[in-house]
């Protein structure tokens, strides 16, 4: 026994500062690490690195997840369960090209569809896996298994076969941290299908509610209207539907309506989601104008 | 518990599992209710060994918490080490207590780790939910008997008592 007491405290000779100082030097570093964090910003490439070491531990922490669908390897329908698999993948494909129809359909009711053809909802879409999500219900975010080593990138959108998702956080190599429009600290600029009214739709840590916070009194809303991503902010791209409004209130006395709408993609169900690379603007809307006014601009030609 | 030392090897394993315990997908009713795992076994390391283990360990693992929740960078890494602090300097005292004892004289060190959390979150702008931030503070040393006795079995299974 007499060979362990040399873990405990108080030595005979203590060396080093006291303890009480040691946590007075660690708190003064944590303070000032989190204010360089929240505050500066400038630690997210050192927050970068330590995701990337921590990378292992994300394999640990999927372990019992794992086990557990052990099952699926000892059936013999292994074969069948790759093509149900490749099938669903191809259909989420095809669903997304479809629903980019339907805003190009809300677009269409408006005259402003004139105006905006030019817009090509062109983008380049590749399917991501949901590895994790977040415990914490008031941080909705959801751990990818696409990193830098698959182009993506910071602030990427994330779509579902119904709609948009979320936006990326932060990328390991291989690996992704994305947050969704749900979460409380996210706003997304949408506009409302029907009338081309702009506004931002909030998350309120629920994943079935976004909120509309900065509609005045006489706006043009009605249940049932189609919110659609504006691309307003530059984050996300035009044209995606967002949610539906499904509660209109105007509360007395207050500026602005109580407009709440339950998002369109099904943030709880299913394990992939799209990851969206906008393809750099055509020069369309150049191109028409240097063909409408040919004698302008010889130079350009 | 007093007698042993238990082996290195088990440190890092228990931290692993403890790390796996706090993420594992639970149902959402009780999810709430799940103790800090890697919390509580960091500071019963720190109670053990409070020479090998002190405010270094508890503050890198902490840090480690932030990267992977990301939440501000330094936040977990405070909670943890003000924790460790307390359990290192009441350690001598702590460690001739029965289990049970323990567990309820750190019920504060666990409202304190819940307690600098939130206050970090209330500066930090990121707001919380009441149930999830208070219920691990009461089900955390629940699970502090549970663990020593575990941590006993497994490091001394061959000591006659």
């Amino acid at each position: 026994m007499g060979e362990f007491e040399s873990d405990n405290l108080n030595p005979l000779f203590p060396r080093g500062p006291s303890p009480g100082v040691k946590l007075g030097l660690f708190i003064f570093v944590s303070l000032g690490i989190m204010f360089a964090d929240h505050r500066l910003g400038m630690l997210d490439n050192t927050r970068n690195i330590l995701a990337t070491a921590m990378e292992p531990l994300n394999v640990v922490a999927q372990i019992p997840e794992q086990i557990a669908s052990l099952g699926d390897y000892f059936t013999s329908r292994d074969a069948l369960l790759e093509d149900n698999q490749a099938l669903r993948r191809e259909r989420l494909m095809l669903e997304a090209e479809l629903q980019k129809l339907a805003a190009l359909q809300a677009e269409n009711h408006r005259i402003r569809a004139l105006l905006e053809s030019a817009e090509v909802l062109d983008e380049k879409v590749v399917i991501a896996e949901i590895s994790a999500t977040s415990n914490d219900p008031y941080r909705h975010q959801i751990r990818l298994n696409k990193g830098s080593l698959d182009g993506v990138f910071v602030g990427q959108s994330l779509i579902d076969a119904h709609g948009i998702v979320g936006q990326v956080l932060d990328v390991t190599p291989v690996n992704a941290n994305a947050v969704l429009i749900t979460d409380v600290n996210h706003g997304i600029p949408v506009e409302i299908g029907r009338t081309g009214l702009q506004t931002v739709a909030h998350g309120e840590g629920d994943l079935n509610l976004l909120q509309l916070p900065y509609l005045p009194g006489n706006s043009d809303v009605q249940v049932g209207d189609l919110l659609i991503s504006s691309g307003l902010g530059g984050r996300y791209p035009p044209g995606y539907p967002v949610g539906t409004i499904t509660k209109v209130e105007h509360p007395p006395g207050a500026h602005f309506l109580n407009v709440i709408a339950s998002p369109a993609a099904r943030l709880q169900h299913g394990r992939e989601v799209l990851l969206v690379w906008q393809r750099p603007k055509e020069p369309r809307i150049t191109d028409v104008a240097a063909a409408q006014e040919p004698s302008a601009k010889p130079s350009s030609q | 518990m007093k007698q042993g030392k238990p082996p290195a090897w088990l440190i890092p394993i228990s931290l692993l599992i403890a790390f796996v315990l706090d993420n594992v997908e639970i149902p959402e009713g009780i999810a709430a209710f799940r103790p800090e795992f890697l919390m509580l076994t960091v500071l019963l390391w720190t109670l053990l060994m409070p020479r090998s283990l002190g405010l270094i360990t508890a503050w890198v693992v902490g840090l480690f918490m932030d990267v992977y929740y990301g939440t501000p960078m330094g936040q977990h890494a405070l909670a943890y080490v003000l924790c460790a602090f307390f359990v290192i300097q009441f350690n001598e005292w702590l460690r001739n207590l029965q289990p049970v004892q323990q567990a309820i004289l750190l019920l504060p060190v666990f409202i304190l780790y819940e307690f600098t959390l939130f206050w970090i979150d209330g500066v930090s702008g990121q707001s919380t939910d009441w149930l999830w931030r208070w219920a691990p503070a009461l089900t955390t040393p629940l699970m502090w008997p549970l663990a020593t006795t575990l941590l006993d079995r497994v490091s001394s299974p061959s000591r006659e008592e």
